[in-house]
């Protein structure tokens, strides 16, 4: 039914690219991702990927009241992609945004901060992931 | 100063001697003492001792110069320019135009007192159109 | 008092009549006539006009008859004017008109600079045509620097003929520069009738500053009449404070307050109340509302982030309230309450190349009337944690350790026997060393990894009388190998390039079970199922608990991609978990025991064979229509244990409606244990309806509906509107909301209803602040109108 393993027909990731972003953990996490997915972080590449601060915002589901919580977490980052040579914009600033529900149960606060830390950094990895889909496609051009 | 020689240059001359009054027309070019005038038609009367007593001059542009030893010079334009030599008193009258130092002033009518150094401007008197008097006043630089 | 305002056509005024354009909020515009008469060649010099003109003898020249004297972009129309002889002031005698850029002055009498801009005009009226302001003053001095001094003044942004509101001072300096106008004696008129008064105040002009100033709440709910005022002050631009006196009819004068400050290498802000001596609210008799009855009620919460170069950073954060029930009683802006805990925290972090180093301090105050000995929150004071990861191509070593105190200020011999665990206070040294090796590339990836954790504690009974063991240890490997493919087929679809991803993912994780009933329970917590916990084998979070597992994870995920841009359009996840053998590690950390049969969803959850199945879907139709859909149904009892599906309509318009719908089985979160408050006795089924509609540029109608399909009753019943006017915005809010008082327990709930009304005057810097932030919340993708 046509699947083929990815990365046969075209290159797979970007070869090499310059990362300017904020000195916080997504920055950390898209790092990470890149450099696991096989591009080079390099000041001089062609593309300069410009990635914002993370936002991270808690939306309550349901009735806030009880003590058992469902909240969904946010977490945004405005981005886009320029060609540095002529500074043109392949990726026009778009926000990535990207979300999971959590539980929180006030009964146990100190295992509340630690769940929630920990979707934090799932959810910037989650985010890293979706910012390399968006710069599949750009290698070809 | 009333009684100084009148130079006058001009095309023709008409005497009426008995109203006393002489007038010149073609580019007359008047001058006595610091005054200059110039006009297309010029006439000047003179009172019972013989002196000018007025001076009218007429054109599309009449033209009146006046450099006092200790003043400013004023220079003003006017279809009608008349000299009134005893009061020492000018009337600009239709499109007027007054520079007195840095200071221009236009407008219907405009009449200065020569020695008293005294402008009164006025957008409109009989004979003329409506026209707004005009000034651009430029402040002492500091 | 300032003059009486002029005829709307004296103001430049130019109602629109019929042919009003759709998104104009007011009834007409300020429109700038020509100027009468050409610049002078410079900038200094004055060009003037009028019916006649005398030259004194001193020099002075008085121009009569409709004067205009032009000088630069300042013009002055007057019936008579006197120009001294020095050249540099115009006398200018009533009715005279002064204009400037973007400026109108109409007065009886005035006074030119004709060297630099200043002006004084008695009996003024002024207009701001592109702020849209104006006002009268019985003097308006414009000021060599381009300010502006009004004596006696008034202001406001009303259209002229409306007196909705204004402000009248005593004097009022408007600064166009920096954007912000300073008054004294400042009283707020609405329609005439005094309506407050500050002795001293500054407020932003323009739009720049997006705080709101002067945007007074009014509410009537259970408590009565309930108004805050609060006035910004902007100290500097790096600095600002908020002062928020809020008078509450059956309970008193809260003063609450803000202050921020932004410095470039750190941040933070501090906010609070206070009110002294509570009158109680309006509540019967020994309600929960009256439970502080007398008492002073108060909050602060300080926060701050800093950092001392790239790679050390730093945060402090102390929050404190005087009770319980400070934020039931005071909550947020229509009555819910967001705030259940005071988080305490001071954290240093270092991050390096390879280690990252982070202290900890952290601590809760626990917001919950009653709050039992039991339900008290432990404080790590302090917490030490380093951890590096080094890298060999596929091959790394992972190092993570952790040094924590766990404190807390109990009776400890009133705890009752089932949770001895509890009771103790001490340290406990965390290792988690980990090797492992990750092959990764753009179809797939394998990661085998083999983590091993050593736990030991050094714990403190106190007076309590026990035979448990005061240094226990436990030592136990994580083993885990996780793989997955991604095929990849381009696809056509609605004209446009996509391709589709078809991703098989395993996961087998083992871990071994160890006896941890002598262990404490600081921080752990059983995680309750989701598609996050198919991929990890941690059953617990926290360390004081490692569950024994071994089980194998399958899943299937596909999603199409726009080939252009690389979003996702679609993705669809199904995934399920195999056990191999029974769970028998829970809290009470026996590994040879399972839970009683009577307890039957925890039993079931420790024996059955299969995980439930977790289908998830996120899907972006197009550009207005988005929708998500997760489910985790039960295969074996053939029940749905967990379900969740949403529906979002955005339309550029400004439109938005969500439906929502939630589902999730009594018992299914395993960390809930039944004394806790969140227990709840009932599955929870619930529909979520949201919307907000702009009917117009002046018109918003917003609405949320929560049902609690299983008890049938409304949670929470919304119906708003927000009224957009020329010079002043309304917010109009009409909420009843189920208050459960903390607990899960039905009996206790009781329905509360408020209605608000939030009044915004435009024109004063706007409206920012927290007034939309509830809609937001409330209606997710709603952008409540800039008022």
């Amino acid at each position: 039914c046509g699947f083929q393993l990815r990365g046969f027909d075209a290159a797979s990731g970007l070869e090499s690219l310059h990362l300017a972003a904020a000195n916080d953990d997504l920055a950390q996490a898209v790092r990470e991702r890149l450099t696991r997915g096989g591009t080079r972080l390099d000041e001089a590449a062609p593309l300069r990927l410009n990635l914002g601060a993370e936002r991270i915002r808690e939306r309550p589901l349901g009735l806030v009241e009880s003590g058992n919580r469902e909240i969904e977490l946010i977490l945004e980052a405005p981005f886009s992609v320029q060609r540095v040579e002529d500074g043109a914009y392949l990726l026009p600033q778009e926000t990535l945004s990207v979300s999971q529900r959590l539980h929180i149960n006030e009964a146990n606060l100190l295992a509340a901060d630690d769940q929630r830390r920990e979707a934090e950094a799932n959810l910037r990895r989650e985010a890293a992931s979706r910012l390399l889909d968006r710069l599949r496609p750009l290698n070809e051009r | 100063q009333q009684g100084e020689p009148i130079e006058v240059e001009a095309n023709r001359l008409e005497l009426d001697d008995r109203a006393g009054t002489a007038v010149y027309s073609g580019e007359v070019d008047i001058r006595q003492g610091n005054l200059h005038l110039t006009g297309a038609r010029v006439e000047i009367q003179r009172n019972e001792a013989g002196e000018v007593s007025r001076l009218t001059a007429t054109g599309e542009r009449a033209y009146l110069e006046q450099n006092p030893a200790d003043g400013e010079r004023v220079q003003g334009w006017g279809r009608t320019i008349i000299y009134h030599a005893a009061e020492r008193r000018v009337e600009l009258i239709d499109r007027a135009e007054l520079h007195r130092g840095a200071d221009t002033f236009n407008g219907a009518y405009v009449e200065y007192q020569i020695d008293r150094r005294l402008v009164e401007a006025r957008a409109s008197t009989e004979g003329t159109d409506r026209q707004r008097v005009r000034m651009t006043l430029t402040p002492e630089q500091q | 008092a300032p003059p009486e305002p002029l005829a709307a056509s004296q103001l430049d005024w130019h109602p629109w009549g019929d042919q009003r354009p759709a998104g104009a909020l007011c009834r007409g515009r300020y429109l700038v006539p020509d100027y009468r008469l050409p610049a002078g060649a410079t900038p200094e010099e004055v060009v003037g006009e009028s019916e006649q003109a005398d030259y004194g003898a001193d020099g002075e020249v008085i121009l009569g008859g409709e004067v205009v004297l032009r000088r630069g972009t300042s013009q002055l129309e007057s019936p008579r004017v006197r120009v001294t002889a020095e050249r540099d002031r115009a006398l200018a005698d009533g009715p005279l008109a002064l204009r400037d850029a973007g400026l109108l002055v109409r007065g009886d009498a005035g006074e030119l600079s004709l060297t630099d801009d200043a002006a004084t005009i008695e009996q003024a009226h002024y207009v701001a045509h592109d702020q849209r302001l104006r006002g009268g003053a019985q003097r308006l001095e414009r000021l060599p620097d381009g300010r502006f001094r009004l004596a006696s003044a008034s202001f406001t942004s009303c259209e002229p003929g409306s007196e909705l509101w204004r402000l009248v001072t005593g004097d009022l300096v408007l600064d166009q520069a920096s954007g912000f106008g300073t008054a004294r004696h400042a009283r707020l008129e609405m329609g005439r009738v005094p309506v407050f008064y500050w002795p001293w105040v500054r407020f932003p002009i323009d739009d720049r500053r997006q705080t709101g100033f002067l945007w007074p709440t009014l509410r009537v709910s259970g408590d009565g009449l309930d108004y805050a005022q609060p006035f910004y002050w902007n100290i500097a631009p790096n600095r600002d404070a908020t002062l928020t006196p809020r008078w509450i009819s059956d309970r008193g004068l809260l003063l609450g307050g803000q202050y921020r400050y932004l410095y470039p290498s750190d941040a933070g802000q501090i906010d609070g109340a206070y009110l002294s001596g509570d009158d109680g609210g309006n509540g019967p008799e020994g309600s929960a509302g009256r439970r502080f009855e007398g008492e002073d009620r108060w909050y602060v919460d300080y926060r701050h982030q800093g950092r001392f170069s790239e790679r050390l950073a730093y945060e402090l954060r102390y929050g404190a309230a005087s009770d319980g029930r400070y934020f039931d009683d005071f909550g947020g802006d229509f009555g819910e309450r967001n705030t259940t805990n005071m988080p305490r925290l001071a954290r240093l972090d270092y991050r390096g190349q390879v280690w990252r180093l982070e202290a900890r301090a952290q601590g809760f105050q626990r917001l919950d009337d009653p709050l039992a000995d039991r339900d008290k929150p432990f404080y790590r004071l302090p917490s030490l944690t380093a951890s590096a990861r080094w890298q060999q191509r596929g091959f790394y070593q992972q190092w993570r350790s952790n040094l924590t105190h766990f404190w807390r200020d109990i009776d400890e011999t009133s705890l009752p026997q089932s949770l001895e665990r509890e009771a103790a206070v001490g340290t406990r040294l965390h290792l988690s060393p980990a090797v492992g090796w990750r092959f990764d590339d753009s179809w797939g990836h394998l990661e085998p990894r083999l983590e091993w954790l050593h736990t030991a504690y050094d714990l403190d009974y106190g007076e309590r009388v026990t035979n448990r063991d005061r240094r226990p240890d436990r030592s136990l490997p994580v083993f885990s190998v996780d793989g997955g493919l991604i095929f990849e087929r381009p696809l056509q679809l609605g004209g446009a390039d996509h391709r589709q991803t078809l991703e098989p993912r395993l996961n087998y994780a083992y871990v071994p079970a160890r006896d941890q009933r002598e262990l404490p329970d600081f921080d752990a917590s059983e995680r309750a199922f989701s598609w996050q916990q198919l991929w990890s084998p941690y059953r617990f979070s926290g360390a004081d608990r490692v569950g024994d597992l071994n089980r194998l994870s399958y899943g299937l995920s596909s999603r199409l991609l726009e080939d252009a841009s690389g979003r996702e359009r679609l993705g669809l996840h199904l995934g399920q978990a195999l056990y191999f053998e029974d769970r028998h590690i829970d809290l009470n950390g026996d590994p040879d025991t399972l839970p009683p049969e009577a307890a039957f969803q925890r039993f079931y959850n420790a024996t059955r064979e299969r995980s439930p199945l977790v289908a998830r879907a996120d899907w972006r139709h197009g550009v207005r229509w988005s929708s998500h859909y997760e489910v985790l149904y039960d295969d074996h009892l053939e029940r749905s244990e967990r379900a969740a599906a949403g529906v979002q309509y955005r339309d550029p318009r400004g439109h938005v409606v969500n439906l929502g719908y939630r589902w999730e089985l009594q018992g299914f979160d395993p960390s809930v244990e039944v004394s806790d408050d969140a227990f709840r006795n009932f599955d929870r089924e619930e529909f979520d309806l949201s919307f907000a509609w702009r009917s117009s540029a002046r018109l918003d109608l917003i609405g949320r509906l929560l049902y609690d399909n299983t008890n049938d009753r409304f949670l929470e019943q919304l119906a708003g509107v927000q009224w957009n006017d020329c010079c002043y915005g309304v917010q109009l809010v009409w909420r009843e909301w189920v208050d459960d008082n903390d607990t899960g327990i039905l009996a206790d709930d009781f329905t509360d209803r408020g209605f608000f009304l939030r009044f915004v005057l435009k024109g004063l810097g706007g409206v920012g602040g927290d007034a939309g932030d509830y809609f937001e919340r409330a209606i997710p993708g709603y952008r409540p109108a800039v008022l």
